[in-house]
């Protein structure tokens, strides 16, 4: 005799098929950018095959030979650029949070709104007063001009603003009756935030990472770019150029982010709540 | 150690809605050097609100904050020379024990061996020397208590202030407590005020009680002062576990023999009061008065004597805690509640003939609360 399914375990036979359906197409896209790093051009433009006639590394070498780019150099620029973002993001952030989840000040309400409507402005109507501001100090086609435009997040001001509330207000008031300064207490209080400060970081390295405005703005010798620039000059050069070589350049760029990706995926579950006693 | 003097010391606070909170209103208040004061009230009258005006925590709107000579109205807290014990214990939940103590000396100018001296001395007044290297996550409640005691002790600062540090403890471990915080005083000599919202807590380990209600001192003196002369009906009701009985109703006829009149009782509240005080009640006949009068006074069965002078009323439930029997009775819809031995014989549902002894009742005027007629103490039963 066949048992028949509970509803609820229908359901979720229903959601595991959507859920392969959906994670396929998803997928599918990086599959075929990797498969393509070792077809040569007539091969890529197949629209039916996806796996390569062979296993040729030629692409790879010619790409980290750097004679088309310099991808070694753009690369570490990429590097660079992400990890100071994300240091400078989340220490301004959780600082701007900690003030206003745990202090009271005039047109605080205001404040915070004004920096939440960073989060909606589009970039791209910031790009001309930007350039200009980058102008004026002397940015232009400096790492710098790229890391301090993108320090600034309202997305992380709203989220520090609420790990540094969950933070019992008594923490804050022991700390000053012993005598700490502002910046002591926010320095003591950090650990409690350890792994929203990783999430948080982790998440500003790879927008960082992929980032392409700003760069484009700001950076023009072929030294000082980072990945997604070089990536775009390289599309440009000629249709006889080997797209593989594109493809392997690409399949190396989402690989760092891929990795952090995965590492995080662990950190994300850890919470505030983990380290406070209750 | 040093006297804390507060002169009408108000701060309003806005809830919600908008509307105007006075956590403290006026509070005149002087707190010798080396006493132990209880600042004791239902839960938001602005108590926790007064030690944090004490403490610098938050601003006063008006008045005063004294410690010793100096006004510290505008002093950070840090430079107060005041401890604080957070209700919920405020410990650092990465640092360990050893740490959390030394917490407040680190950030002053005290040697490290200092340090390590004081945190160990604290340590042992509170058999805390085997947990020094925890974290506060591997403490049960009572040991995070004494953690967060000992953060306080290691300051050596004039004033402790204590915000029902009990209050998160089980109720044996709340009794040890109490007991060690009174001896904890006593050794250290120094000032405390401690608030809580127990009553029992009031009564045991002040040698001075202050009752506080909206933001206002209503009464100040020792625990037994005040219990037995409470100042209106809000203290009378509030002291005692369980409190004062209270019994609405209007002076019917003055004279030496007061007559009450109270809702949804056949026949008045007899009353012989005697000459003088019936003087002092002339002025309330008409007026809205409560009758009040301690549990264990209210005399049971036999012990009420002669019919004539007693009530019947009807036991509804009989609780006992070991010690004594707490007895609710119920006379025409008129509720009230009677201490009585363990051993004797009552049962629900059963009729008892009631009486208070006349110089154990108060009257309360029936609007403010305000005494009237105190109890005569001392006179015969
Ligand atoms: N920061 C605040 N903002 C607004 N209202 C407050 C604040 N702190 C206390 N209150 C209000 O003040 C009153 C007294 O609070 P509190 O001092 O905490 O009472 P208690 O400690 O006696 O329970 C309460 O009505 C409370 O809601
Ligand atoms: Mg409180």
């Amino acid at each position: 005799m066949k048992k028949a399914l509970l509803p609820s375990e229908r359901a979720s036979w229903t959601a595991t098929l959507l859920l392969i359906v959906a994670g396929v197409l998803f997928i599918y896209p990086f599959v075929w950018m990797f498969c393509s790093a070792f077809k040569d051009n007539k091969e890529i433009f197949k629209p039916l095959q996806l796996l390569p006639g062979a296993w040729n590394l030629e692409y790879y070498k010619l790409l980290f030979k750097g004679e088309l780019i310099p991808f070694w150099r753009v690369f570490a620029n990429s590097v660079l650029v992400a990890f100071l973002q994300a240091l400078g993001t989340v220490a301004l952030t959780s600082l701007a949070g900690y003030v206003f989840a745990q202090h009271r000040f005039r047109f605080q309400g205001l404040l915070f709104v004004a920096s939440l409507v960073v989060i909606v402005l589009p970039q791209q109507a910031l790009a001309i007063p930007l350039f200009s501001w980058l102008n004026e100090l002397k940015m232009i086609d400096s790492i710098w001009g790229v890391v301090l435009p993108g320090v600034v997040s309202g997305l992380g001001i709203l989220y520090f603003t609420q790990v540094f509330r969950q933070i019992p207000r008594e923490l804050v008031e022991a700390s000053r009756l012993a005598g700490l300064s502002e910046f002591r207490v926010y320095w003591t209080l950090l650990p409690l935030c350890g792994s929203a400060l990783l999430s948080f970081g982790l998440i500003q390295f790879i927008l960082s990472w992929h980032e392409h405005l700003i760069p484009l703005l700001v950076l023009s010798t072929q030294d000082k770019q980072t990945l997604p620039l070089a990536l775009a000059s390289l599309f440009g050069s000629s249709l006889r150029f080997p797209f593989a070589v594109l493809m392997a350049a690409s399949t190396i760029t989402i690989l760092p982010t891929a990795i952090l990706f995965a590492v995080m995926h662990r950190r994300f579950k850890s919470s505030l709540s983990e380290v406070l006693p209750h | 150690m040093a006297t804390l003097s507060l002169h009408c010391v108000s701060k309003k606070f806005r809830d919600p809605r908008g509307r105007e909170v006075r956590a403290a209103d006026e509070i005149s208040l002087e707190v010798p050097e080396g006493e132990f004061l209880v600042l004791v009230g239902p839960s938001g009258c602005g108590k926790s609100t007064l030690l944090r005006l004490i403490a610098g925590l938050e601003t006063l709107d008006e008045g005063s904050v004294t410690i010793g000579d100096r006004v510290v109205n505008n002093l950070p807290p840090a430079d107060r020379d005041v401890a604080m014990v957070f209700q919920n214990y405020a410990l650092f939940p990465h640092l360990t024990v050893f740490e959390n103590m030394a917490f407040g000396l680190q950030f002053r100018k005290i040697t490290r061996r200092e340090t390590k001296q004081r945190v160990n001395a604290a340590a042992e007044l509170l058999k805390l020397e085997d947990l020094l290297e925890r974290k506060p996550g591997a403490l049960s409640g009572g040991q995070r208590q004494r953690v967060a005691l000992g953060r306080a002790i290691v300051r050596e600062p004039k004033v402790f202030l204590l915000d029902e540090p009990l209050s998160n403890l089980d109720a044996q471990l709340r009794a040890e407590t109490r007991a060690e915080l009174a001896r904890l005083h006593r050794r250290l000599g120094s000032t405390m005020i401690l608030v809580t919202h127990d009553q029992t807590e009031a009564m045991t380990l002040g040698q001075r009680l202050c009752v506080m209600n909206g933001g206002k001192v209503i009464q100040t003196g020792t625990p037994l002062e005040i219990y037995q002369n409470p100042k209106n009906a809000f203290v009378a009701g509030f002291l005692g576990s369980p409190g004062m009985n209270l019994i609405r109703g209007i002076v019917h006829a003055g004279g030496r023999e007061l007559l009450v009149a109270v809702k949804g009782l056949e026949e008045r509240l007899r009353l012989d009061i005697g000459t003088e005080l019936a003087a002092k009640m002339a002025p309330y006949l008409g007026k809205d008065v409560s009758i009040g009068f301690r549990p264990e006074h209210v005399l049971l069965g036999d012990a009420a004597g002669p019919k004539e002078s007693a009530w019947d009323a009807a036991l509804e439930l009989c609780e006992p805690l070991g010690h004594e029997n707490l007895i609710h009775l119920n006379r025409q819809g008129i509720p009230f509640v009677a201490r009585a031995p363990v051993g004797s014989t009552f049962a629900p549902g059963q009729t008892l003939p009631v009486r208070i002894p006349q110089e154990k009742v108060m009257v309360f005027e029936g609007a403010s609360g305000e005494l009237i007629v105190e109890q005569m103490a001392g006179a015969a039963v």
